[in-house]
């Protein structure tokens, strides 16, 4: 049945592939599109330059800090919002407007802020927290009061009420922010450093491939791109399912 | 002593006690009454779940309680044991075992809760309250589901392990609980 659906899955790319090969071929224009032929070739030359690990190393660490640091904010703020109705109330306008305002503007305010070597951290928190806040939120929200009760006549240690309460309670909401965050820090992250350009970059590298009008590079990046977020979204995936099991 | 002094309590405007009064001392009591009377809106009065509309409810200080709700509430992606144990600290691996073969089929030991029958739960909610290290016990409808013989032996099982401690049991079927003292609900 796995193998089946692997033979499926790996198909369905294959066709993909092939018809954005075809369509290079019929635009026939490096430039305006590059086949994955092309792209591939151009990921080879750029993987023999260490520069390249150097980049990919640099903004996939940041966006991963980044990351864990919106994820951490998230996580401390929704539990005293789900403890203090206050602090609910006071943060609930500040969440609204971070979700709504465009990405740009962040990075803009940061690279004043911060310069360009931190925007990438910046926005990448940025874009983690709301999300990590709101799911977390929900999550607690979710939790059975009738299983609160079982705890609170059983005076049950806090540890073991997170265990055994809160954590199974929260489990989906936490898989469903990790995934949806990590998707996004790497597109608001790489967006940063394409308006930021910090130095050893993917970002940076996307902004050379675009004033050099190398299309199969700025592919190949993307791909890069793509890959990292792909890899470090089932990294943490991995490790927030064996923490919640 | 627990007291329940001229207590009324309404739900969405519906009464549902209304000066109701009861003392339970030492011993073992049946909270009687038909279905929907209150007696369940009595137990979450003395454990201070909700609050009385009017009158008093006289709880000793520092009373530990253990009980069997109406619902089993169990934890049911964990095993048996982890029920049992997840709740009282001071029991051992062992003793929980040998108290779950009591009721349940040595081989449940390891079950996930969510995977027994709805007898098999009922029963596990009751185990989990009698080993807790409590001074009142409350079994609300302990026996929901279970068959006659599984009913005696839950009953046996009860009396068993009470060591002296007081004991609130609602239950529409009286059967097995006639040594209890009844106070009626109505």
């Amino acid at each position: 049945m796995k193998t089946k659906k692997y033979i499926r899955t790996t198909l369905i790319v294959l066709i993909w592939l092939a018809l954005w090969q075809v369509l290079a071929v019929a635009v026939n224009n490096s430039i305006l599109l590059s086949g994955p032929i092309d792209t591939v070739k151009a990921l080879i030359t750029l993987g023999s330059d260490p520069a390249f690990y150097i980049s990919v190393g640099k903004t996939a660490g940041k966006i991963l800090l980044g990351f864990l640091i919106g994820m951490l904010l998230g996580s401390i703020l929704s539990v005293l919002s789900y403890r203090f109705s206050l602090v609910k109330d006071f943060l609930s306008p500040f969440v609204s407007v971070i979700k709504s305002i465009p990405v740009v503007s962040f990075i803009i305010i940061a690279l004043i802020w911060a310069g360009s070597s931190n925007v990438t951290i910046i926005v990448s928190s940025i874009i983690s927290f709301p999300i990590f806040y709101k799911n977390i939120l929900e999550g607690l929200f979710a939790t059975d009061p009738k299983m609160i009760e079982l705890a609170k006549v059983y005076q049950m240690k806090t540890s073991k009420k997170i265990r055994y309460i809160y954590l199974p309670s929260l489990s989906p909401h936490i898989k469903s922010a990790v995934s949806l965050a990590i998707g996004m820090a790497f597109r608001g992250g790489i967006t940063a450093e394409v308006v930021g350009q910090p130095i050893r970059s993917i970002g940076n590298g996307l902004y050379r491939a675009k004033i050099n009008l190398a299309t199969s590079e700025m592919l190949a990046w993307t791909l890069v791109a793509v890959l990292s977020a792909f890899l470090i979204e089932k990294l943490i995936s991995f490790i927030v399912k064996k923490v919640l099991k | 002593m627990i007291e329940l002094k001229n207590v009324s309590k309404s739900f969405d405007g519906k009464k549902v006690l209304d000066s109701f009064s009861a003392v339970f001392d030492k011993g073992s009591y049946l909270l009687k009454g038909p279905s929907g009377i209150g007696k369940t809106t009595c137990i979450r009065l003395i454990l201070g779940l909700i609050e009385p509309d009017a009158g008093e409810v006289n709880i000793p200080g520092g009373t530990r309680f253990a009980v069997c709700f109406q619902e089993n509430r169990l934890f049911e992606k964990e095993t048996v044991l982890t029920n049992v144990t997840a709740v009282n600290e001071n029991v051992t691996e062992r003793e929980a075992v040998s108290a779950i073969e009591e009721l349940l089929p040595s081989d449940a030991v390891q079950k996930k809760a969510g995977d027994l029958s709805g007898g098999m739960k009922r029963r596990l909610a009751v185990i989990r309250a009698m080993l807790h290290d409590s001074d009142c016990v409350i079994l609300d409808e302990p026996f929901t589901g279970l068959d006659d013989e599984a009913r005696t032996k839950t009953i046996a099982f009860i009396k068993e392990r009470l060591n002296g401690r007081l004991l609130i049991v609602t239950s529409h079927d009286e059967r097995g609980l006639t040594d209890l003292q009844v106070v009626t609900v109505e």
